[in-house]
């Protein structure tokens, strides 16, 4: 669904990503994970069209996206839940979900959409009118993910979703990740957090220094000593 | 219920705490990670970049005007002034820029929504009628910082030299009137 291949992006003259290539297929959780400061982020803020890569491809079902302009990428269903949930304190928990449904291909729906998202997410329906800026971390991720939701993506792209949040949180995320996956989303998720997202993941990438430097299967790498030792402190 | 809400999340950016630091930080990632925030700015760049100058000229103006009334009491006051003044620009830029990117947001909020997210005072009712100027929306104003890092060192401009400072007084006041003008237009 999404393959990224030999991409490299500078900041000045400071090279955070070099030839970076990996494959999401359809309907999986493809994690990626490394230390701070390996490149996680710029790697989702490349395919975003945030940062704009020197070199390499990104494609989307098999249409080049490298270059496009972020709202077009959106626009064909690439949806992502910022690190640090961003959302607009002042604005009520349904505001902030409508903010979600601005794209072209998100308005027509939006009042179904809404409904779905309340089903997912019951607790947003019972605190609709609730400014967000007054809820918990972990309640703000759920606006969050409910605002990319809003958009109809097809592939969301998750940037540490278990930043700042307590672990019965994080669980409760990573359970709403799996059900996303669950429901036909294709999921990308980076995260600092190795254990835990390579448990979930159907397959990951190691980056180090802004080279993928390992991959495979999630599980698969979960036993691996080598990410055991350098991630996982074992 | 939401309104009430809505007060209760401002509270918190009403006094100059480390929270407002937060909450400038907080409003800068969302103009750096939320798609349809970053794509308004960007529509807008040239009209925001002109209103920036505009504040930054203000916001050192703060500085000069602490330091003119401090130089004007006494030479002894030269030096503390001279160091003092620098802060103080720094802090003013800080208040100034927060209010008007605050208020922008607020602003493309407002319009996204299709509705105000506060309800019109008066006087923004009669700008628009009279003026064609429609505020849209208001920003979260940390009233405290605001008097003592803006308020105050304008005033203090004023009483050292009036007409510098009556015309930055001015300029305060125009500039998002233009902004919102402009923006309209």
């Amino acid at each position: 669904m999404l393959a990224v291949e030999s991409l490299d992006l500078y900041y000045g003259d400071a090279q955070a990503l070099a030839g970076v290539s990996l494959q999401v297929p359809q309907g999986e959780i493809v994690a990626i994970v490394g230390a701070n400061g390996a490149g996680k982020s710029s790697l989702i803020r490349s395919i975003a069209g945030i940062e704009k890569p020197r070199a390499g491809g990104i494609s989307f079902k098999g249409r080049p996206i490298r270059g496009l302009e972020s709202h077009a990428i959106c626009n064909l269903g690439i949806g992502q839940v910022a690190e640090g949930r961003q959302v607009f304190p002042s604005l009520t928990v349904e505001e902030n979900l409508e903010m979600g449904a601005m794209l072209p291909r998100a308005r027509k729906t939006r009042e179904q959409t809404l409904q779905q998202v309340y089903g997912m997410f019951p607790q947003l329906a019972e605190r609709r009118s609730q400014a967000a800026g007054t809820m918990s971390g972990g309640e703000q991720q759920m606006i969050a993910i409910g605002r990319c939701l809003m958009g109809q993506p097809e592939l969301v792209m998750f940037d540490e979703p278990s930043l700042g949040l307590a672990p019965l949180v994080v669980q409760e995320v990573l359970h709403t990740i799996r059900s996303l996956n669950g429901r036909g989303l294709t999921i990308l998720l980076v995260e600092q957090n190795v254990a835990v997202s390579l448990k979930i993941s159907n397959h990951a990438y190691v980056l180090e220094n802004g080279r993928v430097v390992m991959s495979g299967a999630g599980q698969e790498l979960l036993h691996d000593d080598r990410v055991r030792q350098a991630y996982l402190g074992l | 219920m939401a309104t009430k809400a809505r007060q209760q999340a401002r509270k918190s950016i009403v006094i100059p705490t480390p929270r407002l630091v937060e909450d400038a930080l907080a409003l800068a990632g969302r103009y750096k990670e939320i798609e349809a925030l970053r794509r308004y700015a960007a529509e807008r760049r040239p009209l925001l970049q002109g209103a920036s100058a505009a504040f930054l000229f203000i916001g050192l103006a703060c500085g000069a005007g602490v330091f003119a009334f401090l130089a004007s009491v006494g030479g002894w006051m030269t030096l503390p002034a001279m160091m003092l003044a620098p802060l103080v620009a720094l802090c003013s830029l800080f208040v100034i820029f927060y209010i008007f990117y605050s208020w922008v947001e607020a602003r493309a909020l407002a319009g996204a929504l299709g509705h105000r997210t506060n309800r019109a005072l008066a006087v923004e009712s009669w700008l628009r009628r009279k003026a064609n100027i429609d505020l849209l929306a208001r920003p979260d104003v940390p009233w405290i910082a605001a008097g003592l890092l803006v308020a105050l060192p304008l005033g203090l401009l004023v009483a050292a030299a009036p007409l510098v400072g009556v015309a930055v007084l001015l300029l305060a006041i125009a500039s998002p009137l233009v902004y919102a003008r402009m923006d309209a237009a």
